[in-house]
């Protein structure tokens, strides 16, 4: 990593000056009222080096990204040398198949903005994975993800940073027929993220899932935008998005789904739940569903707000506070994270858990991880070892 | 249609339903292969056959359910060559399927529907108060709490209410054929009492020919059959008495898959 | 499909008991005055000067007229308006007759053509007043004598304003719609012509509801009436619009304003069935502001035009203040409406519940398109958006953009939206009963609209069943 000679940006090189304004990043594709300040956000960056970007595989130039012309330029000119991966099919070659990626950014080993090219033959297995952690700077990655015929790819995204980070994430998916793509995504904090997904369901009967659980306080923001086209037969789409919103958080999710002319049979559909905890709490939605095609089925749900006076009285008769169950549900969606999450990431949780609320929530996480991951080695052992990689051996498992 | 098709206007004058060589698919392939079934006046048939067989998919096609393409064959009814006819034309003519899992229509309260499809029947012809008798006699007799007919088509109706309810347009229009797919599937004891009930109902005030689609034969207990058709892999395999009822009541249909499987080899 | 099933055969015997030629009928326009085409500052003088308006009210159309010239339409969002040219449309047309409370005054095509869309008969049979408006000027206006002796006060808002209202309409004119709102409440705020000014006075409640129907009879002209509404506290009004033209080849622009207040503790019901050409671009607004424990229900039918921009707006300022919205939209071939509605929640426990449903057919577009916006102040707030969305073929469109803004933690807010078809089954199932296809799409449709026009007055119910119907004709084959 040669960041500074290479002008890249980073924490330490990021004088106001040295700033540029990314504009109209993670516009939604259908957009709506200006006033209401939902349709596009904006985002702040060190400047990218003069020069002609990341160049790409052919196969990868055609996937679409959602985040924006400014950003997608800024990721590619900032990145020093484009991952690129060709996962292979179950042939019996004997070699080793490369089946996936994984970057770090913000990690003191890994790239400060990546990207990333991952193709997965016909019926190949593939993954990715973006752990972004660390407190400072802008970190960002761009993620290209192909699916051939009946291939799979599974993405976690954990962006686990701090105080004034910020994050940008751009991830674009183009599935062929019978593949499959799943996004797991936990965005714990950090000043700003901004998020975004765009998948094209080319084949018949690809699907689509992603599932966003955030969590946001003090005057973090959450930018997220899913862009998903369903252009094939038979095709599945989700999305999912859950989250809390604590203090003066504020969260924007734009989420369509465009069942385009064709895509017969296909169904789309997105969900959100988000638990406005904060008194100066900002959380705008906008779920979007395009259709232009009869024979298929689109819907849309979203639960916004406090506990209802039902499920309150129910948890205050277990003897929960209010204030208490705003803490179980964001240490729930940290732990969620700890125990579903791959080792590596984690750990990362559970140290992020220990680095912003303490001991008590980092013990929380690992105990959630050693529930899981538990299977590879017995409970206690393995709570030890996460405790002692948090530096909480002394705090012990009582 | 192919040169090879039978007339099915020559078949018996006794028969009500004819079908002569049907063979149907759907974009996936061919389901019904050259089947002939004929269902006389006023009998009591009941289709019987392993899950899969394709006893729905007759039913509907009877009905002239356009998912289904007729490959060759025909279907006649009542004299006439009805292949070609869509499904309303077909019910106005006297068939009724009853569904093995009634559509739920919001926004269509129970009663403006029943008025509707009796309108459409010359000879059902009646004065709007005797309709509303005739309606509250009927939902009586099946034990149907008369606020269901203010109630949305269907929406909400429990499994058993919804059959109630498809008894009661059975009764309400007097077919000349009912088509009952799997009316007993999914109920309670107490439900499947009243089905029965209707359909004794409806064999002696309406005169009707029955033809009862299942794969079990509780229903049949209290019903008089006169004729047994078995359907294997998509073809009548066997035509029979009542009798054969209680023999596939005991044996199963095994024979008759082993069977169907032979000639497929052969 | 057998000879004796073919859909045009059943096309003509199902639907003889409509009446296409009901709204489609045109009438001379000769003997008329017509301002020229386009818009000019004289344009404006001209229009005031006519109606012997206050200064300020001169002011406010040329400040509005200037704010039209500098705004622009928004390029990220809504339907095309590029057919629309406003150097061709008539501003201001009139029949030149004096208003009258009389239908015998009426001059006689007029009153025919008010007579074949049913208005005098319904002011007979169920109404407490009506008001008739033919292109640019009110030509009729009428109350019953028990209401008028509650006080209740129904004439169009140039009378108001002779007529001692002055001061309290140069409080409200525009105030909820200012005409920096958006371009066409600025162009309207420069040629706003006719419409009704009703003041209902504390405590009384009306059993009758009160009507206004437009009628746009002239060709390439435009209709601008204002609509200001005052409903003082505990007060209750069902209010009726009705609305429609004949269909031209040039295009014709509908840009009226309703600006209602809805005092604390008062009821408003505000119900609409839009009826408006096919060749009509209507780019309407409707704002309502709540006071304390009061309520405004929306019911909103939107058949006709070109191209539709509505969006009825909810201003929920009170405690306990709420909004109710009924909308239904059906785009046919030819038709791009954006419809939805618009709540703003800044008062604690205020509610406001959202019920839309949309047809589109024939190539027709719907964008169902909403706001929700709970602003710190709006606690325990509860809100909740429902939309559908059928799509009766596979040329159409039906897009659904709900927009929500939440910044209060004990608010609750849930909204639910789906789109889909009529399934194969339910098709089959009719048919199975002895229902044409064609009637049986028809009686779903209406089935899916049963939510709606249960919500509105009995005649209205009928024509808008009769309206589906007729944009079901065909709808098969």
């Amino acid at each position: 990593m040669t960041r500074a000679t290479a002008g890249a940006p980073g924490a330490e090189a990021t004088p106001l000056e040295g700033t540029v304004a990314l504009e109209a990043v993670d516009a939604a594709s259908a957009q709506t009222w200006n006033w209401l300040a939902i349709n596009e956000t904006e985002l702040r960056v060190p400047k990218a080096p003069e020069g002609a970007g990341a160049s790409l595989p052919l196969w990868a130039k055609d996937v679409r990204l959602a985040c924006g012309a400014d950003a997608e330029k800024w990721i590619s000119r900032c990145t020093e040398a484009p991952i690129v991966i060709e996962a292979k099919g179950a042939e019996p070659t004997g070699a080793a198949k490369p089946r996936g990626a994984v970057v770090r950014p913000g990690a003191p080993d890994g790239e400060t903005v990546s990207t990333v090219a991952l193709k997965a033959e016909a019926g190949a297995e593939g993954f990715a994975v973006v752990d972004a952690v660390g407190a400072s700077g802008t970190t960002a990655s761009a993620l290209r993800l192909v699916a051939l015929e009946g291939a799979s790819l599974e993405v976690d995204v954990l962006i686990a940073r701090q105080g004034e980070a910020q994050h940008l994430q751009a991830i674009g998916a183009t599935l062929a027929e019978d593949a499959s793509i799943a996004i797991r995504i936990w965005v714990l904090g950090g000043a700003k993220t901004a998020l975004s997904v765009a998948s094209d369901l080319v084949g018949d009967r690809s699907s689509f899932s992603s599932e966003l659980r955030y969590l946001a306080g003090a005057d973090e923001s959450v930018d997220v935008t899913y862009d998903v086209r369903q252009l094939g037969r038979q095709t599945e789409a989700r999305i999912g998005a859950s989250g809390v919103l604590a203090e003066g958080a504020s969260k924007t999710l734009r989420a369509s789904i465009d069942l385009v002319r064709g895509c017969k049979g296909s169904h789309g559909s997105e969900a959100e739940t988000v638990l406005v905890a904060g008194e100066h709490v900002t959380n705008k939605t906008l779920p979007v569903i395009l259709c232009s095609e009869d024979d298929v089925q689109g819907d849309h749900g979203a639960t916004i707000g406090s506990l209802s006076p039902e499920q309150m009285g129910f948890l205050r008769s277990r003897g929960l506070s209010e204030r208490d169950v705003v803490s179980l549900a964001s240490q729930a969606i940290v732990d969620d994270a700890a125990s579903r999450l791959d080792a590596d990431l984690s750990t990362d949780v559970v140290g992020w858990a220990r680095d912003v609320w303490g001991g008590e929530a980092s013990k929380s996480a690992a105990d959630a991880a050693a529930m899981v991951h538990g299977t590879i080695c017995d409970v206690p052992s393995c709570v030890t070892s996460m405790a002692s990689l948090t530096g909480l051996s002394d705090e012990g498992e009582g | 249609m192919g040169p090879f098709v039978t007339n099915p206007l020559h078949a018996d004058p006794n028969a009500l339903l004819s079908v002569s060589d049907l063979s149907v698919s759907v974009e996936d392939g061919q389901i019904l292969h050259d089947v002939n079934l004929t269902v006389d006046r006023g009998s009591a048939n009941v289709l019987m056959g392993p899950n899969g067989a394709g006893k729905s998919t007759l039913g509907h096609v009877i009905m002239g359910d356009g998912a289904y393409t007729v490959d060759s064959g025909a279907i006649a009814f009542d004299g006439e060559d009805v292949t070609a006819l869509s499904a309303d034309k077909r019910s106005l003519a006297g068939i009724f399927l009853s569904f093995q899992a009634p559509v739920e229509i919001p926004g269509v309260p129970l009663y403006s529907f029943l008025r509707s499809i009796t309108q459409k029947r010359p000879e059902l012809k009646m004065s709007a108060r005797k309709f509303r008798q005739r309606v509250r006699e009927l939902c009586e007799s099946l034990d149907m709490d008369p606020s269901y007919l203010t109630r949305e088509l269907n929406v909400g109706f429990s499994g058993g209410e919804k059959k109630k309810v498809e008894m009661l347009q059975l009764l309400l229009l007097e077919p000349k054929l009912a088509i009952l797919d799997e009316t007993d599937s999914g109920l309670d004891v107490d439900a499947l009492g009243v089905v029965s009930r209707g359909i004794q109902r409806f064999r002696e005030e309406c005169d009707g020919a029955l033809l009862v689609i299942t794969h079990n034969t509780r229903i049949l207990e209290r019903l008089a059959v006169d004729r047994v058709h078995v359907m294997v892999d998509g073809t009548i395999v066997a035509h029979g008495g009542g009798d054969l009822v209680e023999r596939i009541d005991a044996e199963g249909f095994e024979a008759y898959e082993r069977r169907a499987a032979e000639s497929r080899g052969a | 499909m057998a000879a004796d099933g073919t859909p045009s055969q059943r096309k003509r015997t199902e639907v003889a008991d409509v009446n296409r030629g009901l709204y489609d009928f045109v009438k001379s326009e000769e003997g008329y005055e017509r301002f020229d085409d386009g818009l000019s500052a004289e344009v404006v003088r001209e229009i005031s000067a006519r109606k012997d308006e206050p200064d300020w009210m001169l002011e406010l159309r040329l400040r509005s007229l200037e704010i039209y010239e500098r705004t622009p339409m928004p390029a990220n969002w809504g339907p095309s308006i590029a057919g629309l040219d406003m150097a061709h449309i008539s501003t201001y047309v009139t029949a030149g007759s004096e208003q009258a409370s009389s239908w015998d005054d009426v001059p006689e095509d007029i009153k025919d053509t008010f007579e074949r869309l049913g208005i005098p008969e319904a002011e007979r049979t169920s109404l407490a007043g009506v008001g008739a408006q033919y292109d640019s000027e009110l030509v009729y206006h009428n109350m019953r004598e028990e209401v008028a002796q509650q006080g209740v006060v129904y004439s169009g808002i140039e009378e108001a304003l002779h007529e001692g209202w002055e001061d309290l309409i140069r409080e409200r004119f525009m105030k909820l719609v200012p005409p920096t709102d958006h371009k066409f409440a600025a162009l309207h705020g420069a040629v706003w012509s006719g419409g009704s000014f009703v003041y209902v006075p504390e405590g009384v409640s009306l059993d009758f509801p009160l009507q206004s129907y437009f009628r746009l009879n002239a060709a390439g002209a435009g209709q601008f009436e204002h609509t200001l509404i005052i409903v003082e506290p505990g007060a209750d009004l069902h209010f009726i619009e009705g609305c429609s033209a004949p269909k031209y080849n040039v295009a014709n622009l509908h840009a009226g304003c309703v600006e209602l207040f809805v005092g604390k503790g008062a009821r408003l019901r505000y119900s609409t069935i839009e009826n408006w050409s096919k060749n009509m671009y209507n780019l309407n607004t409707k704002r309502a502001r709540v006071e304390e424990g009061g309520a405004i229900e929306w019911v909103s039918g939107s058949f006709g035009s070109h191209v539709s921009y509505l969006y009825p707006s909810s201003l929920l300022m009170g405690r306990g203040a709420s909004c109710e919205f009924t909308g239904i939209t059906f785009a046919g071939a030819g038709q791009d409406l954006d419809t939805g509605c618009k709540v703003h929640l800044a008062a604690p426990d205020t509610r406001a519940s959202v019920s839309t449903k949309s047809i589109s057919k024939g190539g027709g577009v719907s964008t169902f398109r909403s706001s929700v916006v709970v602003t710190p102040a709006a606690e325990n707030a509860k809100v909740s958006v429902s939309c559908q969305s059928l799509m009766l073929d596979d040329e159409s469109r039906s897009d659904t953009i709900p927009a929500m803004d939440v910044r209060c933690a004990t608010a609750q807010v849930g909204h639910e939206a789906t789109i889909g078809r009529i399934s194969d089954d339910t098709i089959l199932y009719l048919m199975s009963r002895g229902i044409g296809e064609e009637e049986a799409r028809t009686m779903v449709v209406n089935g899916f609209a049963e939510p709606i026009s249960k919500e509105l007055p009995l005649e209205y119910a009928v024509e808008m069943n009769n309206l589906i119907k007729l944009e079901m004709e065909g709808a098969i084959g």
